[in-house]
C-alpha cells in the first residue's frame, strides 16, 4: 500500500541533479554536531551587532521557472511556492530539530494509542489574517480539500485512509469525514481523529497520516471547488495565519509580506519582506550587489563563487535527500500493484551488484565536480535522521580488488584479451541510462563507466547518449521493464523516513522492481502498530538498512547539504529544521545591505 | 479589397486546422507529461495517475485532440496543467507584460534605425557611414543573450539604475506608482532589445535610399530646381520606405510573439517566457495554445502587410 509520505522526488531530483552538488563535508563530519555546524557550515547566523526595529528584509528564491502562486497546501505541488510561503506561516505544530512533534506551536497534538485517536487543539489566540479565528472547521476543511476529487488536488495519499471514513469520502460514498469529529462544535478549537491503527510515524512531522495546516473555511467555502486552485482567495489574496501576510502578490515574481498584526506569537522584528525569484544566473552579482539578503537554494555549481564574497555569512543544514543507483530487476503488475523481479539480467546476483557498487569511485567524483559539497552516502537513511542512520553500515566505497572478487566468485572469468568478462559465454554486458543533469554529467556517467570497464563490466550507455528528465521519468515509472540495466536516482525525502513507498513490494516508485519477503517484513516492521517505542523503530530502521546495504537492490550516492548565502546585515537567521518562530526573530542591523 | 480580406480569412481557417494537428500531435509525441514533474514528497502515484485519468491523458491523441478542438471553438483552450489556471487566462496576463515590453522595444528600435539609416544613406563612404555599418554588423553577429547578460550586469547590478527581473516592484501600491514601476521596469529590456534590433531596418532603407537616389525621377526632380532636403524627403525617403512599410504587418503581429530570450534572461514574465516553462513542463494546453497563437498571428501578421502595401504603394494592388 502506497503511503505517499516518503515519496521520492523526481521533480526535485532534476533540479538537484540539475544544479550539482550541495556543500556538505561530511567526509569530515557526517551528521550536524553539538556544536551547529554541518561540517564547515553554521547552521545559524546570529550576528552581534544590535538589531534594528522594523526594516524590509530581500529575499530570493534560485529558480529560472516563475513560480505558481498558491497558498493552499493541499493545492500547491510547488517547491518553489511553498518555500516562498514561508514567511505567512502554514505548519499548525511546532517541531525539534529531528521533526519530532513537539508542542507549543499554533496547535498541539496528543495521541491515545488505547483509543487509536488524536486530538488537535488550536490556540485560543490563533486567528487568520482577516481577524476571524481559526476554528476547528478549517483544520477539517483541509481535509475536504485534499480529499473531495472535485478540488483536484494532487495530495490524496492512501495514508490519509488511515483516518475513519476518510477513504469513503474520497469514494464520493459519504458526504463527511466520519472520523473528524469537533468536541467543542466546528466553530471551536478541538478536533479528533479517529485513525484505524496507530502508526510509529505519528510522531513525526510530515508523516503524511494527517494534515499540518488549516484551511480558511469562512473565506474559501463558497468559492466553486474546481475554480479554487485559480481564485485570488488562494493564489493573491489569500487569509493565513503566520507571522507575515502577503500584502501583494505578483504572481511568477514576487511576494511583498508585511506583519500581520493578528499573529499570535512573538511580534516580527522585520516591517515587511520582499520575497523574489532570482535566475540562477544572477545570483553571485544578486548577492555581490546587496540586492538580496538571503538567497534560498542556490545551486552548488557557483558555490565556490559565493564563499568568495565578503558581504555575505554561508550557512548549511543537511538535507533531506538522498541519490543512489538503481538497477532493472523485473516488472510492476499493475493487475496485482505489486513488483515482480523478475528479468532475465546478470544483476539478479547480488555479487554483480555489489560489484557495481564497489567499482564506482563516488568519493573522487564528489572531490573533482561537487565543490567539496557532497559527501558518498553509506546508506539509504540520510545522517539527519540520527536515531535511524545506520552509522555502522559501510556502504559501497571504491574497491577494484573486492569487485573483481565479488565477479571472480560470481563465476565471471576474464576473456582471453583480459578486455571484459563472460560467463557462459555470454559477455558481462550492461546499459547504463545515465541523466543529463549539468555540464558535468557526461564527464560522471563515462567515468563510472570506465570504471566499471576495470572490473570487465563492458557498460554502454543508453541510446548511445544521456537521458533528459521527461524521457527518464517516462521510462522509469512505466510498469514494464526498460532496456536499461543500471541508473541514477535521486529523492527528496519527507521528514517521516519510512521508505515502504520507495522499495515496498507495492510501491510505484520502485523503479528497480526488486522485492524478497524478507524486505517486505523489515519495511513494514518499520511502520508496524505493534512498534511501541522509538528504541524498536530505530533497530527496524538499522535491521533494513543492514538488509539493503547486503543485498545492494540500490547502491547509495551521495548525500548532500543545502547552503543559504545571507548578507552581514542579517541578524538571526537559522537553516535549523526545528526553529519554528525563525521568521519573526528575523531582522536586519543596518539600512542597507553590506556590499 | 475586402472581397480579398474575406478570401484570406477563409483560407486561414485550414492553415489553422492543419497546424493544430501537427502541433497537437508532436506535443504529444514528446516525452513526458504535465504530471511526471508532481513526482515528489507528499505525492501518491496513484493519485497522480487519477489526475492523467480526468485530464483525458490516457485517451488516444486524436481523441484528445476533439475535445480539445471542440473545446477551442467555444474560446475555452483548457487549463494549464501545472500553472492550475485557465490558459486564456494564463495568456491574457502574459500578454499584456509581453505587449507593452515588446510595443516600447519596436518604437525604440525604429527611433534609432532610422535615423541612423538616413544619417549612413546621406554620407555614404563617410566614417560615420562605416561607424554605423560595423555597429549593425556587431550587433547582428554577436549572440543577443550575451549582450543581455552585460547590460543587466552593468545597468542593472554594477551602476545599480534599473531593476534586473520582473515587471513591477513588489512593495508598489497604487495606479501612478506601479504605472511608473512598470516603464522603469521595461526600460532596460526595451533599450537592449532595441539597441541590438536595428540592423534589418538599418539595412534595408539605408540601401532602398541609396537605390533610390540613382533613380531617373530624382535626377529629373533635381534638374527641376526642387531642393535636396525636398529631393530626399518627398521623393527618395519615401519610396526606401516601402519595404520597411511591407514588414511593418509582421512586426506589429510580432509583439505579441514574445522575446524568448529577453524575457528569459531579464526575468519578464511574458510569452515567451511562458512558452519555454511550458515546453519543459510539458503543458500541452498551453504548449498547443501558444503555437496556434503565433501561426495566426503569422497568418495575420503576412495579410496585414500585404494590405500595407496596398495602401502606401499606389503600384500595387491586391487581385
Amino acid at each position: 500500500m502506497s503511503k505517499g509520505k516518503w515519496i521520492a522526488g523526481l521533480t526535485v531530483a532534476a533540479v538537484v541533479l540539475g544544479g550539482g552538488a550541495y556543500a556538505y563535508h561530511a567526509s569530515q563530519n557526517n551528521s550536524t554536531g553539538s556544536d551547529g555546524k554541518v561540517g564547515d557550515l553554521n547552521i545559524a547566523y546570529k550576528n552581534d551587532k544590535s538589531v534594528k526595529k522594523g526594516g524590509n528584509l530581500n529575499v530570493a528564491y534560485e529558480t529560472d521557472v516563475p513560480f505558481k502562486a498558491q497558498f493552499e497546501s493541499g493545492l500547491s505541488d510547488d517547491n518553489t511556492m511553498s518555500t516562498m510561503a514561508g514567511p505567512s506561516g502554514g505548519a499548525l505544530f511546532n517541531i525539534d530539530s529531528e521533526f519530532n512533534i513537539k508542542k507549543g506551536g499554533p496547535a498541539d497534538i496528543e495521541f491515545d494509542r488505547d483509543d487509536k485517536t488524536a486530538t488537535i487543539t488550536l490556540r485560543d489566540n490563533l486567528k487568520w489574517s482577516d481577524g476571524k479565528p481559526v476554528t476547528a472547521k478549517d483544520y477539517e476543511f483541509g481535509y475536504e480539500i485534499i480529499a473531495n476529487p472535485e478540488y483536484g488536488s494532487s495530495r490524496w495519499s492512501d495514508s490519509l485512509a488511515n483516518i475513519e471514513g476518510m477513504e469513503e469520502y474520497h469514494k464520493g460514498k459519504a458526504k463527511d469525514i466520519s472520523g473528524i469529529t469537533f468536541p467543542d462544535g466546528e466553530d471551536g478549537k478541538k478536533i479528533v481523529l479517529k485513525f484505524k491503527e496507530n502508526k510509529p510515524g505519528f510522531k513525526h512531522s510530515g508523516n503524511g497520516y494527517f494534515l499540518e495546516s488549516a484551511s480558511p473555511y469562512h473565506y474559501l467555502k463558497d468559492v466553486e471547488p474546481k475554480k479554487l486552485a485559480s481564485d485570488p482567495k488562494t493564489t493573491t489574496k489569500p487569509l493565513v495565519y503566520g507571522a507575515f501576510k502577503p500584502e501583494k502578490v505578483v504572481s511568477g515574481e514576487s511576494i511583498y509580506y508585511t506583519r500581520n498584526e493578528h499573529y499570535w506569537g512573538k511580534k516580527p522584528n522585520l516591517d515587511s519582506i520582499t520575497y523574489t525569484t532570482v535566475d540562477p544566473s544572477k545570483t553571485v552579482a544578486s548577492l555581490k550587489s546587496g540586492k538580496y539578503d538571503i538567497v534560498n537554494q542556490p545551486a552548488a555549481s557557483i558555490y565556490p563563487q559565493v564563499k568568495k564574497l565578503d558581504n555575505v555569512e554561508i550557512t548549511g543544514q543537511q538535507q533531506l535527500y538522498i541519490s543512489l543507483l538503481n538497477f532493472n530487476l523485473g516488472h510492476y503488475d499493475t493487475k496485482k500493484s505489486e513488483n515482480v523481479q523478475d528479468r532475465d539480467t546478470p544483476l539478479q546476483d547480488k555479487r554483480v551488484r555489489q560489484a557495481i557498487g564497489y567499482a564506482r569511485n563516488v568519493d573522487a567524483v564528489n572531490d573533482k565536480f561537487n565543490n567539496g559539497l557532497q559527501t558518498r552516502a553509506n546508506t539509504l537513511i540520510p545522517p539527519v535522521f540520527s536515531d535511524y542512520t545506520a552509522k555502522d553500515v559501510k556502504g559501497y566505497p571504491e574497491d577494484i580488488d573486492k569487485a573483481n572478487k565479488l565477479l571472480d566468485d560470481a563465476g565471471w572469468k576474464w576473456d582471453k584479451d583480459h578486455e571484459f568478462r563472460e560467463k557462459d559465454g555470454k559477455r558481462l554486458e550492461l546499459t547504463y541510462m545515465a541523466r543529463q543533469s549539468d555540464g558535468n554529467s557526461e564527464a560522471i556517467a563515462k567515468n563510472y563507466m570506465q570504471q566499471w570497464k576495470k572490473i570487465g563490466a563492458d557498460v554502454k550507455l543508453y541510446k548511445g547518449r544521456l537521458t533528459d528528465f521527461n524521457t527518464y521519468v517516462q521510462i522509469t515509472s512505466a510498469p514494464e521493464s526498460g532496456d536499461w540495466d543500471i541508473t541514477d536516482a535521486a529523492w527528496s525525502l519527507s521528514s517521516d523516513p519510512s521508505q515502504v513507498d520507495l522499495f515496498g513490494k507495492g510501491a510505484q516508485y520502485n523503479s528497480g522492481h526488486f522485492t524478497s519477503p524478507e524486505l517486505t517484513k523489515k519495511l513494514n516492521k518499520i511502520d508496524s502498530p505493534d512498534i511501541k517505542n522509538d528504541k524498536e523503530r530505530a533497530e527496524a530502521f538499522k535491521d533494513y538498512q543492514e538488509y539493503m546495504n547486503d543485498e545492494a537492490y540500490v547502491i547509495p550516492t551521495s548525500f548532500r547539504t543545502d547552503y543559504t548565502p545571507v548578507n552581514k546585515r542579517v541578524a538571526n537567521w537559522t537553516m535549523d529544521y526545528g526553529e519554528s518562530e525563525g521568521w519573526s526573530k528575523l531582522g536586519v542591523t543596518a539600512d542597507k545591505a553590506e556590499k | 479589397m475586402w472581397k480579398v480580406i474575406i478570401r484570406r480569412l477563409l483560407i486561414m481557417i485550414p492553415q489553422l486546422f492543419i497546424l493544430s494537428v501537427m502541433v497537437f500531435m508532436l506535443a504529444k509525441m514528446m516525452p513526458g507529461d504535465p504530471f511526471g514533474g508532481l513526482i515528489g514528497p507528499n505525492t501518491d502515484p496513484k493519485q497522480i495517475e487519477a489526475l492523467r485519468e480526468a485530464a483525458g491523458l490516457n485517451d488516444p491523441w486524436w481523441q484528445q485532440y476533439i475535445n480539445w478542438i471542440q473545446n477551442a471553438f467555444h474560446g475555452d483552450f483548457g487549463m494549464s496543467y501545472t500553472m492550475k489556471q485557465p490558459v486564456t487566462t494564463l495568456i491574457g496576463s502574459r500578454m499584456v507584460n509581453t505587449f507593452w515590453l515588446s510595443l516600447l522595444a519596436m518604437i525604440l528600435t525604429y527611433l534609432l534605425a532610422i535615423p541612423m539609416a538616413i544619417s549612413a544613406a546621406r554620407r555614404e563612404g563617410s566614417w560615420w557611414d562605416r561607424v554605423l555599418l560595423i555597429y549593425n554588423s556587431v550587433t547582428f553577429g554577436i549572440p543577443a543573450y550575451v549582450v543581455y547578460l552585460l547590460f543587466i550586469f552593468i545597468f542593472g547590478f554594477t551602476l545599480g539604475w534599473f531593476p534586473t527581473g520582473g515587471t513591477v516592484s513588489p512593495s508598489a501600491t497604487g495606479f501612478f506608482p506601479v504605472l511608473m514601476s512598470k516603464i522603469y521596469h521595461m526600460i532596460l529590456p526595451a533599450v537592449t532589445m532595441a539597441l541590438l534590433g536595428t540592423t534589418a531596418i538599418f539595412t534595408y532603407l539605408r540601401s532602398g535610399i541609396l537605390d533610390e537616389q540613382g533613380q531617373d525621377y530624382v535626377k529629373t526632380a533635381r534638374a527641376k530646381g526642387v531642393t535636396e532636403n525636398r529631393v530626399f524627403s518627398r521623393h527618395i525617403l519615401r519610396n526606401a520606405l516601402l519595404p520597411i512599410a511591407a514588414n511593418f504587418g509582421f512586426v506589429i503581429t510580432g509583439l505579441l510573439g514574445g522575446a524568448i530570450f529577453a524575457e528569459t534572461i531579464f526575468g519578464y514574465p511574458g510569452l515567451g517566457q511562458l512558452f519555454i516553462t511550458a515546453i519543459t513542463s510539458r503543458d500541452y494546453s498551453v504548449i498547443t495554445a501558444l503555437i496556434l497563437f503565433n501561426g495566426l498571428l503569422a497568418l495575420f501578421g503576412a495579410m496585414l502587410s500585404d494590405i500595407i502595401m496596398a495602401i502606401v504603394d499606389p503600384r500595387i494592388r491586391i487581385e
